[in-house]
């Protein structure tokens, strides 16, 4: 290589030589700007990812429970706390068993041979994908207050 | 078979044959798999460098050899350049976004949530596209207006600025469709006050704008053409009407200089023999094109060759062009990704048509006309003004019939086009800056009302 460089050297005059070089050099600045760019963006990401989350969830959560009280709470009774046909669902015990890809599986395909229909709007139902994630935000949300009711399924028995 | 070949005879035979350099690359360069992708001889002469542009079909896109005025940044601002840098970011980008967006007004404002929270790059690349979006706005215009100040558009490359005409176009035409991808109050709104502009159109207004929304107002179906406009028409346009754009250039020779009658002006190249100076003015005269190449054509080979060596302002493209694109675009990759790293694209509440936002203005290239509308007739706002100035620069070139390109001799077509830039730039900022609820006047150091 040295050999190649000294040689294309004597193919253009000095002056034009020396501008090559300092468009070396500005390249070196832009790369250096890159790299410091994308540093920058690997130490705000993780902040600016929990932040965005984290008013997703309360936004999610405030439509959950608009949505659970207009299209859940003739079944599962009023803030989950159960109906005559359907379990209840603020439950220690429901909330623990159950993670949020069990409850949003359950909701978008319904349960065969229960009165529990399928909700989600690629199978015919009433729901979009985000609305049915908004019902599990809301339910989650009930986790921490949950009360201690092991026989949360009772309701669905008494069918 | 080349093993019967002595290591001699190789170079002679193969146009491929590389300097035996030493060391690894030196190897590499005499292996057969190198010779079979990289054809042309060593790049350390005048020969190398030429075969190099010609065998390989990118570089094919650059001339061999530019005039030495082309690579000083002050010539073009490479602002051409710039343009198509964005254009590539904007559609690496925009494939990127495609993965993970859908157009339905049930789900492209979840995606843009999600983009921000669930998405590995997602915000990071939205900011970009975003801003890479605005930026290639303001660098065609700004393009369009250099080229006007530089004379550049007339002959022969009246067509050339006519193209470009229609990229600057197609150019808004993807700002603004892409403005009301997210379905956010701030994209719902800029569109629905930018569609109801076309509305003034006369007799055919309101069609046009039922075929541009899909129906009476914005909805799924609207959402669903400016998405396919976004992604599939306008970008098939501009890969259609760009390399012819560019082929252009070359074709129709490099701008002239500013403040020279022509590019083999013999003031310029005092150097020059007098009888070519004369040629070339002929030649100039002629076509008013005096490129070398025409020259090249009415002269006998061995006068070309001396006059080579007296006149020859040129240089290889490569490396000496193509080293400075590079940096052109290293440069515009790091601008954009510093703004999208710390500028957040806006993220307003989901579009909801019956909160009307105050102020709803229209996307920041359109708020000139915003502005004008708000003070005059919409007939002559809307329609007569923008109408007539949208024509005139496409005909521009064709109306402007006076060859010189230097300000001196064009004072009337300057002050024209001055009047009518700083008009725009007016309007556009008071739309833009000074404009809050109800259309009123607001210092944007009180209370900003800037949206992007």
């Amino acid at each position: 290589m040295p050999v190649d460089q000294h040689e294309e050297r004597q193919l253009d005059p000095p002056w034009l030589q020396r501008s090559l070089d300092r468009h070396y050099a500005w390249g070196l600045v832009f790369m250096a700007v890159l790299v410091v760019s994308y540093t920058v963006y690997q130490w705000r990401e993780p902040h600016l990812r929990a932040d965005a989350a984290g008013t997703q969830v309360v936004n999610s959560t405030s439509q959950g429970r608009d949505i659970f009280a207009s299209r859940c709470a003739t079944c599962h009774g009023d803030n989950a706390t159960g109906g005559q046909t359907a379990p209840t669902l603020n439950s220690k015990q429901f909330l623990e068993a159950a993670s949020d890809p069990v409850i949003r599986n359950i909701v978008s395909s319904g349960i065969p041979g229960t009165a529990m229909p399928t909700w989600s709007i690629d199978f015919g139902g009433a729901m979009t994908q985000q609305q049915i994630d908004a019902v599990v935000s809301y339910l989650r949300s009930l986790e921490p207050k949950a009360p201690s009711i092991p026989n949360w399924r009772q309701a669905a028995q008494v069918k | 078979m080349s093993t019967d070949l002595t290591e001699e005879q190789k170079p002679e035979l193969e146009t491929a044959a590389h300097s035996t350099g030493s060391g690894l690359i030196g190897r590499a360069r005499q292996t057969e798999v190198w010779r079979s992708v990289f054809r042309h001889p060593p790049l350390n002469s005048p020969r190398g460098r030429a075969l190099q542009s010609f065998s390989n079909v990118f570089l094919h896109l650059y001339p061999v050899k530019v005039p030495v005025r082309v690579l000083r940044w002050r010539y073009s601002l490479r602002l051409g350049f710039i343009a198509i840098v964005l254009f590539t970011v904007l559609v690496v980008t925009g494939v990127y976004l495609m993965f993970f967006y859908s157009p339905t007004p049930a789900a492209a404002y979840v995606d843009m949530v999600q983009l921000k929270t669930g998405i590995g790059f997602g915000q990071l690349v939205r900011n970009v596209h975003r801003w890479s979006a605005h930026l290639m706005v303001l660098v065609v215009v700004v393009h369009l207006v250099r080229v006007f100040y530089a004379g550049a558009y007339k002959r022969p490359r009246q067509f050339n600025w006519v193209l470009g005409m229609a990229l600057l176009l197609i150019t808004l035409g993807f700002s603004f469709t892409g403005y009301l991808l997210p379905w956010d109050q701030l994209s719902y709104w800029a569109v629905t006050v930018g569609t109801n502009m076309v509305n003034y159109v006369p007799l055919v207004g309101k069609y046009v704008r039922d075929i541009l929304l899909g129906g009476k107002q914005i909805s799924g179906a609207t959402l669903q053409r400016f998405y396919a406009l976004h992604v599939a028409i306008l970008p098939l346009s501009l890969t259609l009407i760009l390399p012819v754009h560019i082929w252009r250039v070359r074709k129709d020779g490099f701008a002239v200089e500013r403040g020279s009658t022509g590019a083999l002006d013999p003031k310029a190249c005092p150097g020059r023999k007098a009888s070519t100076a004369a040629l070339a003015t002929a030649a100039q005269n002629g076509d008013g094109d005096g490129r070398r190449v025409r020259l090249l054509g009415v002269v006998d080979r061995e006068s070309v060759t001396q006059e080579e060596q007296v006149t020859d302002d040129t240089v290889f493209a490569w490396p000496h062009l193509m080293v400075r694109h590079v940096v052109a675009t290293l440069g515009v990759c790091a601008t954009v990704l510093a703004l999208g790293v710390w500028f957040q694209a806006p993220l307003k509440d989901i579009a909801n048509p019956n909160l009307t936002p105050e102020p709803a203005k229209a996307p920041w290239y359109f708020e000139g006309l915003q502005e004008l509308l708000s003070r005059f007739n919409p007939l002559v706002a809307g329609i007569l003004l923008p109408g007539a100035a949208v024509m005139s620069l496409l005909a521009l070139p064709y109306i402007d019939r006076n060859p010189a390109t230097e300000a001196r001799n064009r004072k009337v077509a300057i002050s024209l086009f001055s009047m009518f830039l700083g008009l725009a730039v007016v309007l556009t900022v008071i739309g833009f800056a000074f404009r809050g609820p109800g259309w009123q006047w607001q210092w944007p150091w009180k209370h900003s009302y800037i949206e992007w």
